[in-house]
């Protein structure tokens, strides 16, 4: 039996000739954040529906909470979709209550523990409103509090942060974190990388179905070509044979430039090598890439992969 | 936790949230008030309807106008006779009714003869004196029946000489109800009768003319013509030579008929009224069954899309499975079902046991022919087969669909084609064993209606037996199919299905 909350072994899902999903595969380790970056139409959706057991693989095995589908360990999984919606006509609490007693919670406990987190979410005056009159902020909070009320093990959250407003992005991400804190495995699908930034422990990018990376932010920085930033008004022909630099290319903004620096390079070569040649800077940026850019150089790559594979067949 | 505690769940929260609704409540209580007004407000209308003026100009020798006005007399004589009867049932205690029984006064048909022995008691004047001395403490006064029709006199600007077809003219105004009649009670022209010169009942050569707006009112016209003709006999009988009594004689004659029925056992076999009318009783369990499958499918139908247009299909598969969600929705609506066919059979026997003598009998013998028959395991039997072909069809139909619209398109013609035993119910009562219902009790899909209305004869066992085990199979296989449907289409996106890949997706599980 596996350590880990969730692995998938080769998973493939096709829709007649459609690939939604191509041969997946990864582990999310338990306990900890763990990011499901895509771009839309990468698979996000169709793979934590399968993790969910709703949708059967076309090929290949998943592993949920060391089940063989979560089908069996529904009770110890919380899921929120990436559409909301919710009964008009029920409350908050009835809605956190019935949805909480599918996963096999008590009546009296869920109704403790519902109110407990509608007020812990300034909900609890609209406790008992129908949902219909809630603004959809509100009733996407209800929402993500019916998807944590049974306390489950495993938390599956798509796209949780759209349609939040900045104040409630911050709820959210505080909410995210005391899951992890209270030692629950909490996987997030989502192409706003600021959350996945600040959140994730691990990352799983996916595009046109398939892994394109899967690791740590930092093993994805590893990945990625170092870039500096700089601004002179020196001969762009005398950066070109800066040690270290392998390539040129003109910033966005007059007389800057971006260096992108041979794998073995650091970054303080050519900069020494700047003030040595008498090369005057205005700027010189070396920060990390952020995962936007990470995001952009993997899936961008892994999406014209798979564009390839489909002209192929 | 077991399946069985997701299904009851799911079964629970869909009955309170549709027990909830003001739908739920006006469907009990409206469907059986408006087959109550439905059947009321006809009878009230009749009941009620003021009195109709007419006139009648005879230009011939005044043989038709006096025998006009001796049906008129007559119509009153039985309708007040039929209301004195009424008042007895109602206010006089059963044993001072005998005090009334010179003119009869048990319910049924009036005849000419009771009308005379009415007439011999003392009539209206008579009646007057002993009703409110026999009727029980606090009854209503008597009050008769205002005459269905007056005859009025003629406007005098009318040349009563003249052409019949000139006299029809200018009496318009006064037929259009544009202009009342002077000094007249009721004031309003209705109809107005005209006896051409040369007319003579015993051997007419021209017809009688019979104006008015209202067409499709025979009451007046039915009247007339059945007075005239039973009037014209008598003058030709007269002119044989018979005699008056003779005459009388004839006209009293009634040939007896009696039905028998081979299934009935009690009176050996012999078939009243109330017989006739328990034939439809098994019409109307069919009609109840359909109305309470249909009204509680569609609310599966809206369930459905609502779940799926707002995508809270999603949280809810991913704590239970496509088929338990599936059999809790069945279940709970079923459950719905059954209490507003209960709701409607309660406030029904309501109504009816708060209706006069006659209806009570009727409730009556009602409620012991479908207890004492097969109809109440034979409905419970038909209610659950039914239920689970139409409402899974519905459930899987709104399982493809995004909006009730896209619903419609797919169901209308598949509501029209499930209504197809109720365009044919008539001929199904009038013959329940002929080909007509034979044939279509033996299609699955309608078979719990057809069957249904088939009971009241006995159509035989093996009939009965291999047409339910058909049905019921039918009903599996749907069930089986939508189930399939729903599994594979309700986390889907996007337009609809076509037919033929619902058919795969049914055929062939790939989600």
């Amino acid at each position: 039996m596996s350590q880990s909350a969730v692995v998938f072994r080769n998973v493939s899902k096709r829709y007649g000739d459609f690939h939604a999903v191509e041969d997946l595969s990864f582990e999310v380790p338990a306990g900890g954040i763990f990011g499901f970056l895509g771009p839309n139409g990468a698979g996000k959706t169709t793979s934590l529906r399968m993790m969910l057991g709703m949708i059967r693989p076309s090929a290949g095995s998943i592993e949920v909470l060391g089940q063989q589908s979560a089908m069996d360990v529904r009770p110890r999984v919380g899921y929120l979709p990436e559409e909301r919606g919710l009964y008009r006509r029920m409350t908050p609490i009835e809605t956190i209550v019935y949805l909480a007693r599918l996963k096999g919670m008590h009546a009296a406990d869920a109704r403790k523990r519902g109110l407990d987190l509608l007020e812990k979410f300034g909900l609890g005056a609209f406790a008992k409103s129908r949902i219909e009159t809630l603004s959809k902020g509100m009733a996407q909070k209800v929402q993500i509090l019916a998807a944590i009320v049974h306390a489950p093990d495993l938390v599956i959250l798509d796209e949780p942060f759209s349609g939040l407003d900045p104040v409630n992005q911050q709820v959210l991400e505080e909410l995210v974190e005391s899951q992890r804190a209270e030692g629950r495995t909490v996987i997030f699908s989502t192409h706003v990388m600021q959350h996945a930034e600040r959140l994730c422990d691990r990352l799983l990018l996916v595009a046109g179905g398939r892994s394109v990376f899967e690791g740590t932010l930092e093993e994805a920085r590893a990945r990625m070509p170092r870039i500096v930033r700089l601004k002179t008004t020196a001969d762009p022909a005398l950066l070109a044979g800066l040690p270290g630099v392998a390539r040129v290319t003109p910033g966005e903004a007059a007389r800057s430039y971006e260096l992108t620096l041979t794998a073995a390079a650091d970054g303080e070569a050519p900069l020494r090598a700047c003030f040595e040649r008498g090369i005057a800077l205005e700027r010189f940026d070396m920060s990390e890439p952020p995962l936007h850019d990470i995001f952009v150089a993997f899936v961008g790559e892994g999406a014209r992969e798979a564009d390839e594979r489909r002209s192929a067949a | 936790m077991s399946a069985t505690r997701r299904i009851r769940l799911v079964a629970i929260r869909e009955y309170r949230h549709h027990a909830k609704s003001k739908g739920f409540w006006l469907m009990m209580v409206i469907v059986p008030l408006v087959a109550a007004l439905a059947a009321l407000i006809p009878q009230w209308v009749q009941e009620n309807k003021p009195t109709r003026a007419f006139a009648v100009i005879d230009q011939a020798d005044g043989t038709v106008l006096a025998a006009i006005d001796a049906a008129l007399a007559n119509d009153e004589q039985k309708r007040t006779l039929a209301a004195v009867k009424d008042y007895a049932a109602e206010h006089i205690p059963a044993e001072s009714i005998p005090l009334l029984s010179p003119f009869a006064p048990a319910r049924g048909q009036i005849t000419g003869d009771d009308v005379k022995a009415f007439l011999a008691f003392g009539g209206l004047a008579k009646v007057n004196e002993l009703l409110p001395v026999l009727a029980r403490p606090g009854s209503p006064p008597f009050v008769p029946p205002a005459p269905r029709f007056a005859r009025i006199n003629i406007p005098s600007d009318i040349d009563t000489a003249a052409d019949p077809a000139a006299i029809g003219a200018a009496l318009s105004p006064y037929l259009r109800i544009e202009k009342p009649i002077e000094g007249e009670r009721p004031p309003w022209l209705t109809a107005a009768v005209i006896v051409p010169a040369d007319y003579r009942l015993t051997a007419p050569t021209t017809a009688i003319q019979y104006w008015s707006i209202y067409i499709n009112d025979f009451e007046l016209e039915s009247l007339i013509e059945s007075a005239l003709t039973a009037e014209a006999k008598r003058a030709m009988y007269r002119e044989q030579g018979m005699s008056n009594e003779a005459v009388a004689a004839i006209e009293a004659r009634r040939v007896a008929m009696q039905a028998f029925n081979p299934d009935k056992r009690e009176a050996g076999g012999a078939i009243e009224l109330q017989d006739r009318l328990l034939n439809f009783v098994p019409a109307a369990l069919a009609m109840l069954l359909w109305m309470s499958i249909f009204t509680v499918a569609n609310l599966l139908l809206l369930g459905v899309i609502e779940e799926r247009s707002n995508r809270l299909i999603e949280v809810l598969l991913s704590s239970v499975s496509a088929g338990e969600f599936m059999a809790g929705k069945l279940f709970g609506i079923a459950m719905i079902g059954l209490t507003i066919l209960f709701a409607w059979i309660v406030v029904a026997l309501l109504i009816l046991a708060n209706g006069s003598d006659p209806t009570v009998q009727f409730a009556n013998s009602a409620i012991q022919l479908i207890f004492s028959g097969p109809y109440i395991p034979a409905f419970a039997f038909y209610f659950v087969v039914g239920y689970l072909t139409i409402a899974s069809i519905f459930l899987g139909l709104g399982s493809v669909c995004n909006s009730q619209q896209e619903a419609q398109a797919l169901l209308t013609p598949l509501v029209l084609t499930l209504m197809l035993p109720f365009f044919l119910l008539l001929p199904m009562i009038q013959d329940p064993n002929g080909p007509i219902a034979t044939v279509i009790g033996w299609i699955p899909i309608y078979t719990p209606f057809v069957m249904m209305v088939r009971l009241s004869t006995n159509p035989g066992w093996v009939e009965l037996v291999a047409t339910g085990l058909l049905t019921l199979a039918f009903s599996g296989l749907v069930v089986w199919g939508m189930a399939r449907l729903f599994k594979s289409a309700v986390l889907r996106t996007g337009q609809p299905p076509r037919l033929v890949e619902m058919w795969r997706m049914m055929i062939r599980q790939d989600r």
